[in-house]
C-alpha cells in the first residue's frame, strides 16, 4: 500500500509520537495471522481529511508482547482490547485495560481467530466437463472454443494440436460425440464443435517442431491409416525413425479408401499427411508386408500392425457373388482412387450404416438416377449419423426401412433383388430390437448394381502370427496395445474393430507412449507448452441471462451443383459466425 | 454524603436497539464512570470471511448490519475492484449511489424514531415509521427485499431501475418529503420537550471529538467537518456533495445533523436518477484478488473502513472491517460522565449505537 | 391548555391512520422480490453449479442419487443460483417460504 513504513516493535511508540506531532488520527488497526508472526497495522488519517491514508507496520513473534498505543491515542484501547482477545497477543501499558474480558465474558468458549492448522487456500481447478469426457482424444474443449469465440484462432489451433495431430481431418469428418453431450443439446442447441475446429485448422497455422536429437531406433508401422499416422506423428516427435508400410498406392488408410472427397477434401488430407511426412517419416506406399520377421531383420526394433478393418462382411444372400453385387468397401476404395465404375441407374444399398450412406451418396455422384438404401431395422437404430441421413435424404435418397435382402436373381443382365419385410422383436445383445422376417412380404425390385454395407472386419494376414479375437480382431492389451508377439503392437480399427477416426487417433497416441517405453524412453508424448492467457471464472450474470442463442448453420453446396461432382458439400463457417458461435459456449469447466 | 452505585444500563433496555453493556457508576443522580462492555453479537465474520470465496462474501459482509448493509457490500466490492483493477461502469456507480442514499435515509428514520421514542414521544415515533414505510418499499420495488437487499456485486450492481420505475421512485420521493415536512420537520425544529431534553446534554467539543476519533455524525455535529463522501467514491463526485456540519456538539445538534442530511439524501437521490447514463451495470471480473487495500465509504453513522488482503486464490487471505460505532464509543467516554441518569438513553442512542456492526 | 382545543378536535374526527389489515388495504408484494426457490427437474442437467454458488450451502446436489437437496431455512433468499443456472431451472416466487413446524430439507428427483 502506499504511504506505509514497517517499523520494528522499538520503534512503534516514537513513530506514533510523530503522527500525533502532525495531528493525524487513529483510524483502526489491524491484525493478520501470517502463520509464524502477527502482524499489525495502524492506519492513521492524516489532518487534511478525508486524503490518502498513512500506514505504520510492524511484526512480532507469536509470543511477543506489543507495546500499547492507548497513552498516545485513547480511542486505541477498545481497538487493542479487541485484538488482546481475539488473537491472544499480550499488549502491555494500556490505558483501559478490560482483562481480556472486553469482547468475552466467564461464560464464553475459549476460541481465537488465528489460523487453523492446517489452512490451506484453495487453489483454482478446472471440473469435469461431459464434452471432454466424450471425446476420445482428450481434447480441451471449453478452452479452444472459447478461444475462437474471442478472436484468438491461432491459440485456438495450437490447444487442439495438444491432445490430437489432426485437426483438419477431424474437423471434417469426425462424429462428434462431443456435441451430443454438450449440455445445450438437451435445447437441440449444442455448440458446433467439430465445424469450429476445422474453422481453427482453416484460418489458422500452427508449427510443428520436429525432434532435435534422433535416438536412433527404428519403428516400423504398417497402414497408413489415422493410428498409423498418429503413431508416426508422435513416435517421430520423440525422436525415432519412422517407416510407415501402405499397400494402397496412396497414404490415408481409411480416410482416402472409405470417407469420400466430399467429405474429406483430398486436399486437406494430402496436406497432414505432408505434415506428418515434414516430421521425418517415411511412407513407402505400394508396398505389402508378407512377413513380421522379415521387418526385424531389416532392423526394426518395433512393429506397429494399424491395418484397419476392410474386409466386407457378406451378406449371406443367395447370389451374392454376381459382379454387380459389390462390397461397399471395394466399392468406395475403387471410386476414391480414380477407376471408373459403372452402376447404371439404379442402385440398391444394404445397411444402415455411414458407410451405406456414404456409399449411396456416392453412387449419386457417379451418375445413378434411383439410389435407395435397405435397412432392416427403423431410422432410430439407424447407426449413421443423423446429419449425414439428412443430408442423403436431401441428396435424394429413398430409405426402404423393415426391409432385408433374401435373395438376388440375375438374367440375361437385369439383377432383381428380393426382399423381405421385417417387424421389430424382443432386443438383441446389442440393445436395439431385433427385426424378424414377416412370412410371406416378400417383394421384388429391379436394380442395376447392389452395394453391400452391412459392416467391416478387419483382416490381418496369418502370416503374422498375432492371436486373433472375436471379430477377427488383433487382441491386444487396453492400455499398452501389446499383441501377443513381443514388439508388436496393434492399434486403430485392427484391434477394436470398425469405429471411428478419433477412436483410432486415441489408440494411436496410446501405442506411440508405449512403443516408447519399449525402446527404453520415458513414454511421455512430446506436446509444446503453450502460453495461452485463459479465463479463471466464467461470464458474469448478466451475460448469462442472455436469450437462448441458436446454434449456427454451416453453409453449404446447394443440391444442383454437389451431385456433379465430388466437391466438399460444407463450405465452412464465417469468421462472424465462427466468434459468435465459440461465445455460446458456458463454459462449464470453469468454477464460477 | 455521596452513594456510589453501579448500574448496567443495558444489554436489555427497551431503549436500545441492539444489546450493550455500559457499567455506569453513579453518584446520586449524576453518572461519574462508565465502562462500555460489548460481545453480545459477535458472530466471527472476519473468520467467516476466509472461509469463503470472494464473490460470496459479498453476501456475508451484507449481513453484518440491517440497516446499513448495502453499504457494507458496496465497501466490499470496491475494495476487491480496486485489488483486482476491474473498472465499474457509470450506470451501475450512479446505482450504487441511489441505494446508498436510499440505505440512508432508511437508517435515519429509523434513528429519528428511536430518538423520539426514547424520550417518550410515541405518537412522532409512529408517525416517522410510517415514514420509513415509504422508503422500504421503495427497498422492495427497486432491489426486491426490504432490508437486506443483496444488489452489489463484484463488478457492479445486479438490478436496473429502468425509466417507468424511475418514475414511480420519484414520485414517492416527493411524498416522503412531504410526510416529513408534516410530521418530522416541525417536530424537531419547534418541539420545547425535544429540545429540553436534547440541548447542552452530551457535549463534546471539537479537539476531543478529533481526539478520540470520532466518525460521522457524531463528529459532524461537533464541528468537524469529516465526511467520506467528499472523497468521490462511486458517483458521488458527478452527484456533487457538501459535508452537513453543525458546531453546537451536543445532542440537539447531532440531531439536526441527521435530519439535515435526510432531506439532502431524498434531494442526492433524485439527482442520481436524474443524471444516471445509459450502459451496461456489471462486468465480467476475472482472476483472483491479491495484494492489500483500503476502502472507506460513508455509512449512516460514520465512516466504515474494510482493509482487504488477498492471496491470489478464491479466498481472502484477511478482511478486517472497522465499523463507525466501534470508533464513536470511546465519545461515550467522556460524554456521559458528568449528565443526569435520565440522559443516559438520549446521549446514548445520540451516537445512533448499531452494535451488530460493532462486533461483527 | 386552550390551545390543545383545536389539535383534539382535529384528532377526534380524522381518520385512523391504521391500516384495517387483514380486511383491506392488503399489499401484495411488488414483482421482483426474491421469495421462495422452485427447481424445475424438467430443465435440470444436475450440473451443480448452483450447490457450488450457493453462498448459505443450501443447495446439494448429488450426481449419482439425481436429486437436489434444497433447504429453505439455510437459504438467505440471494437469488444468485437462479442467476447462476444456465439451463434456467430455477425461479423465485414473489411470495416468502411458509412457516413450518419442522426445519426439514426439500428433496426434488430429477428424471432422466
Amino acid at each position: 500500500m502506499e504511504n506505509e513504513v514497517l517499523v520494528e516493535k522499538a520503534e512503534l511508540i516514537p513513530a506514533v509520537k510523530k503522527m500525533l506531532a502532525e495531528k493525524a488520527r487513529l483510524g483502526t488497526a489491524s491484525c493478520v495471522d501470517l502463520g509464524d508472526k502477527f502482524e499489525i497495522i495502524y492506519h492513521f488519517e492524516p489532518q487534511e481529511s478525508p486524503g490518502p491514508l498513512k500506514h505504520i507496520r510492524v511484526r512480532i513473534a507469536k509470543e511477543d508482547t506489543l507495546p500499547s498505543i492507548s497513552n498516545i491515542y485513547l480511542c486505541a484501547a477498545l481497538i487493542e482490547n479487541e485484538i488482546q482477545d481475539i488473537f491472544n497477543i499480550q499488549i502491555e501499558g494500556m490505558a483501559l485495560n478490560f482483562q481480556r474480558r472486553f469482547l468475552r465474558s466467564k461464560e464464553s468458549p475459549e476460541a481465537e481467530l488465528v489460523k487453523p492448522t492446517p489452512y490451506v487456500p484453495k487453489a483454482p481447478t478446472r471440473l469435469p466437463v461431459r464434452c471432454g469426457e466424450a471425446c476420445p482424444a482428450g481434447i480441451d474443449i471449453p478452452r479452444y472454443v472459447r478461444l475462437i469465440g474471442e478472436g484468438k484462432f491461432a491459440e485456438s489451433l495450437a490447444v487442439i494440436k495438444q491432445a490430437m495431430p489432426f485437426p483438419g481431418i477431424l474437423g471434417r469428418a469426425c462424429f462428434a460425440p462431443c456435441e451430443d453431450n454438450c449440455r445445450q443439446a438437451k435445447q437441440q442447441e449444442p455448440i458446433a464443435i467439430r465445424m469450429l475446429k476445422r474453422f481453427a485448422y482453416d484460418h489458422a497455422t500452427y508449427e510443428e517442431k520436429a525432434a532435435t536429437k534422433k535416438t536412433g531406433k527404428r519403428v516400423a508401422i504398417i497402414g497408413s491409416g489415422p493410428a498409423g499416422l498418429t503413431a508416426a506423428y508422435y513416435l517421430a516427435k520423440m525422436g525415432h525413425g519412422v517407416t510407415i508400410f501402405e499397400a494402397l498406392p496412396h497414404a490415408g488408410g481409411m480416410m482416402r479408401a472409405g470417407i469420400p472427397a466430399y467429405r474429406l477434401p483430398r486436399k486437406v488430407l494430402d496436406e497432414e499427411i505432408n505434415m506428418v511426412k515434414n516430421l521425418g517419416v517415411e511412407i513407402k506406399t505400394n508396398t505389402k508386408v508378407e512377413f513380421l520377421d522379415k521387418l526385424f531383420e531389416d532392423g526394426y526394433q518395433a512393429i506397429l500392425v494399424a491395418t484397419g478393418a476392410h474386409q466386407g462382411i457378406k451378406m449371406g444372400v443367395e447370389g451374392e457373388d454376381h459382379p454387380k453385387v459389390m462390397e461397399c468397401i471395394d466399392f468406395l476404395r475403387d471410386v476414391n482412387f480414380g477407376k471408373k465404375v459403372k452402376l447404371g441407374n439404379r442402385v440398391a444399398v444394404i445397411g444402415g450404416g455411414n458407410a451405406a450412406i456414404d456409399a449411396a451418396r456416392t453412387a449419386l455422384r457417379l451418375g445413378a438416377k434411383d439410389v435407395t438404401i435397405f435397412y432392416r431395422r427403423t431410422r432410430a437404430e439407424m447407426p449413421a449419423n443423423a446429419s449425414e441421413v439428412e443430408e442423403a435424404i436431401r441428396e435424394g435418397v429413398k430409405i426402404e426401412f423393415l426391409a432385408a435382402p433374401t435373395k438376388i436373381f440375375s438374367k440375361n443382365g437385369a439383377i432383381t433383388l428380393e426382399n423381405i419385410r421385417m417387424k421389430l422383436g424382443a432386443p438383441d445383445a446389442s440393445g436395439r430390437p431385433r427385426p424378424e422376417p414377416i412370412e410371406g412380404s416378400e417383394f421384388k425390385v429391379g436394380v442395376d448394381a447392389v452395394i453391400a454395407a452391412i459392416g467391416q472386419r478387419p483382416d490381418v494376414p496369418k502370416q503374422f502370427k498375432l492371436e486373433i479375437g472375436r471379430g477377427n480382431v488383433v487382441v491386444a492389451d487396453a492400455e499398452t496395445m501389446a499383441t501377443s508377439q513381443k514388439a508388436v503392437f496393434s492399434a486403430g480399427d485392427a484391434v477394436i474393430g470398425p469405429a471411428s477416426v478419433v477412436e483410432a487417433v486415441r489408440t494411436g497416441k496410446k501405442a506411440a507412449i508405449s512403443i516408447d517405453k519399449h525402446l527404453g524412453g520415458k513414454g511421455v508424448l512430446p506436446i509444446e507448452k503453450i502460453k495461452v492467457k485463459d479465463l479463471t471464472s466464467r461470464d458474469t450474470f448478466i451475460q448469462r441471462w442472455a436469450r437462448e442463442s441458436k446454434r449456427v448453420e454451416m453453409p453449404s453446396l446447394p443440391i444442383e451443383d454437389r451431385l456433379r461432382g465430388f466437391d466438399e458439400v460444407e463450405l465452412g463457417l464465417s469468421e462472424e459466425m465462427a466468434m459468435a458461435e465459440g461465445k455460446r459456449c458456458w463454459r462449464c469447466d470453469l468454477e464460477e | 454524603m455521596t452513594v456510589r452505585t453501579v448500574i448496567p444500563f443495558g444489554p436489555q433496555h427497551p431503549v436500545l436497539p441492539e444489546p450493550v453493556h455500559l457499567k455506569l457508576e453513579l453518584e446520586d443522580e449524576k453518572v461519574v464512570g462508565v465502562t462500555p462492555i460489548i460481545g453480545y453479537v459477535h458472530r466471527g465474520i472476519e473468520k467467516a470471511a476466509e472461509l469463503n470465496s470472494f464473490r460470496q462474501n459479498v453476501f456475508l459482509c451484507e449481513r453484518i448490519c440491517g440497516i446499513c448493509s448495502i453499504i457494507h457490500a458496496l465497501t466490499y466490492c470496491q475494495g476487491v475492484e480496486a485489488l483486482m483493477g476491474v473498472e465499474v461502469p457509470p450506470r451501475a456507480r450512479f446505482l450504487r449511489v441511489f441505494w446508498s442514499e436510499l440505505s440512508r435515509t432508511h437508517s435515519h428514520l429509523l434513528w429519528l424514531g428511536l430518538l423520539a421514542d426514547c424520550m417518550g414521544f410515541e405518537s412522532l415515533f409512529m408517525q416517522i415509521w410510517r415514514a420509513r414505510e415509504i422508503a422500504m418499499d421503495l427497498l422492495e420495488m427497486t432491489a426486491g427485499h426490504r432490508v437486506i437487499t443483496s444488489t452489489c456485486l463484484v463488478g457492479g450492481v445486479r438490478r436496473d431501475i429502468d425509466k417507468e420505475m424511475a418514475k414511480e421512485v420519484d414520485r414517492r420521493l416527493v411524498a416522503l418529503k412531504e410526510m416529513l415536512d408534516n410530521t418530522a420537520a416541525p417536530a424537531l425544529l419547534h418541539d420545547p420537550t425535544i429540545k429540553r431534553r436534547a440541548v447542552g446534554k452530551g457535549m463534546l467539543s471539537k479537539e476531543q471529538a478529533e481526539l478520540l476519533g470520532a466518525v460521522g455524525p457524531t463528529a459532524r455535529g461537533s464541528g468537524v467537518a469529516i465526511d467520506i463522501r467528499q472523497t468521490g467514491y462511486a458517483a458521488y463526485k458527478e452527484v456533487g456533495f457538501e459535508p452537513v456540519v453543525e458546531t453546537a456538539g451536543d445532542s440537539y445538534a447531532r440531531t439536526l445533523v441527521r435530519a439535515r442530511e435526510l432531506y439532502y439524501c431524498i434531494e442526492l437521490m433524485r439527482r442520481a436518477l436524474a443524471m444516471m447514463p445509459d450502459g451496461e451495470v456489471l462486468v465480467r471480473v476475472d482472476g483472483y484478488p491479491e495484494g492489500e487495500t483500503v476502502s472507506r465509504c460513508e455509512q449512516p453513522r460514520g465512516e466504515v473502513f474494510y482493509y482487504i488482503k488477498g492471496n491470489g486464490t478464491n479466498n481472502l487471505e484477511r478482511l478486517r472491517i472497522r465499523t463507525p460505532t466501534f470508533a464513536n464509543i470511546p465519545t461515550l467516554l467522556v460524554m456521559l460522565p458528568g449528565c443526569e441518569m435520565a440522559d443516559v438513553p438520549v446521549i446514548t442512542l445520540s451516537i445512533d449505537p448499531c452494535i451488530s456492526c460493532t462486533e461483527r | 391548555m386552550a390551545w390543545m382545543f383545536p389539535t383534539i378536535v382535529k384528532n377526534l374526527f380524522s381518520r385512523p391512520a391504521t391500516r384495517r389489515y387483514p380486511f383491506k388495504d392488503i399489499r401484495e408484494p411488488f414483482p421482483g422480490y426474491r421469495g421462495k426457490i422452485y427447481f424445475d427437474p424438467d430443465k435440470c442437467d444436475l450440473c451443480g453449479d448452483c450447490g457450488r454458488v450457493c453462498p448459505s450451502q443450501a443447495i446439494e446436489v448429488s450426481l449419482e442419487n439425481r436429486q437436489i437437496k434444497y433447504d429453505p431455512f439455510k437459504c438467505i433468499y440471494c437469488g444468485t443460483c437462479m442467476q447462476t443456472c444456465l439451463p434456467r431451472a430455477i425461479s423465485q416466487d414473489k411470495y416468502y417460504t411458509k412457516p413450518a413446524a419442522v426445519k426439514e430439507a426439500e428433496t426434488i428427483s430429477v428424471p432422466v
